[in-house]
């Protein structure tokens, strides 16, 4: 079934369509409490009071994000940050991205290393509290963490596939009884005769720096960060698609990948002992780890 | 034949029992008090992450079925099965892409 959540498009697919209403209903309660703890565009979320007011009590679904988040950024060592939002807003994504879109915009970014330290967690209190100019967006981990926190919970029931904004997570055999085909793009469009990959078990997850650009003082610019310099991504590599055994751990890397570039980041991720598949500016695809040969629908 | 033991010495029996009796009620105290206060502190800990955390797998070991033990207990051994490709004839359930709104063509 299709679904909307946090202004993405999302889908729900079970094996067993007996239990379809039950697993929607999981979808909706899930999506609903992690919109309460983390959504930055609410103003009432618990994130939103956060970068207000510096600090909070946190619920315990804020603190399990937050531990998600510190997950993300411990692998990749940094390179997947939700401390990069001052950058982001300094470099005009301070607004919905349809009013920047296709525009040059007229900045001076004073921009440096994201802050993942100056984030203060108190895990047996609730307590949360940010530094001086550090501002959090838990968005990519969250999303990735909810589709892997919603299959695991209807797992039990049936084989389940959860996508969130192009993160899949899968579970447990597809209606057919064999693996959940998933189909890949680097755009957000997409159409039947994309490469795709079977998924047995685990997370998908794909970064592009090619969607969601603008213009800065003449120069393009795009929405993926590096949490290193302040500065949006550039290099070789376009887009990156990963699996691994969970979403928030696919997702991490494809964002990561595109941070590190064509030469660390395939060696990195098959380190992990994930896989993944890149496009290169020049449309050419290389891979890493045991990743299938190239497949499309009929 | 049998001693024959004087109040006094009585007494002296009757403190050491009490004594005794004291100690084991305080020991046992002491150790209720540690067991209910372990308890606690797991309940405090047990109650700092309602959504289960789903992001302790380990890399690089490998299935992901969950394993029945006994009945009602299951344990689950996450482990990473690499992609695959599909047969030509399966359909696409979703598609994985960047972060937005997937229109179809």
């Amino acid at each position: 079934m299709e679904l909307d959540v946090w202004n993405l498009s999302a889908s729900l697919h079970v094996s067993d369509r007996r239990v379809e209403r039950d697993a929607e209903r999981i979808f909706r309660e899930i999506t609903q409490r992690v919109s309460r703890a983390a959504n930055r565009f609410d103003e009432t979320s618990e994130l939103s009071r956060l970068n207000v007011a510096r600090a909070i009590n946190a619920s315990d679904d804020f603190i399990a994000l937050w531990r998600a988040a510190d997950r993300a950024v411990t692998l990749t060592q940094g390179a997947c940050n939700p401390a990069v939002l001052p950058a982001l807003l300094a470099w005009g994504y301070d607004r919905d991205f349809d009013e920047i879109d296709h525009r040059d915009l007229a900045l001076q970014p004073q921009v440096g290393p994201a802050q993942w330290e100056g984030v203060h967690v108190d895990e047996v209190r609730g307590r949360v509290e940010l530094d001086d100019g550090v501002l959090l967006d838990l968005g990519s981990s969250a999303k990735a963490w909810t589709c892997d926190l919603i299959a695991d919970t209807i797992a039990p029931l049936t084989g389940v596939a959860v996508e969130i904004g192009g993160d899949v997570a899968v579970r447990g055999t597809s209606p057919d009884g064999g693996v959940w085909a998933i189909g890949l793009s680097d755009s957000l469009l997409v159409g039947p005769s994309g490469p795709r990959v079977g998924l047995a078990h685990g997370g998908v997850a794909t970064s592009s720096r090619k969607i969601r650009q603008w213009r800065v003082n003449g120069e393009r610019v795009n929405h993926v960060i590096d949490p290193a310099t302040g500065r949006p991504v550039a290099g070789e590599l376009t887009a990156v698609t990963v699996t691994a055994a969970t979403c928030l751990e696919a997702n991490a890397f494809s964002t990561a990948a595109l941070v590190w570039g064509r030469r660390d980041s395939l060696s990195r991720i098959s380190q992990h002992g994930w896989s993944a598949r890149a496009v290169c500016e020049d449309g050419s695809i290389i891979t890493a780890g045991p990743w299938p040969s190239e497949e499309t629908a009929a | 034949m049998r001693n024959r033991r004087t109040p006094s010495a009585r007494d002296r029996q009757f403190d050491r029992v009490r004594h005794t009796a004291q100690g084991i009620l305080v020991l046992a105290g002491v150790a209720a008090g540690t067991g209910v206060g372990l308890i606690a502190h797991g309940a405090k800990a047990a109650t700092s992450s309602t959504l289960p955390s789903t992001s302790t797998s380990t890399p690089s070991t490998s299935t992901t079925s969950p394993t029945t033990t006994t009945p009602g207990q299951v344990t689950t051994t996450t482990v990473y099965i690499p992609p695959t490709t599909v047969p030509v004839t399966t359909t696409t359930v979703c598609y994985s892409t960047p972060s937005g709104n997937v229109r179809c063509y």
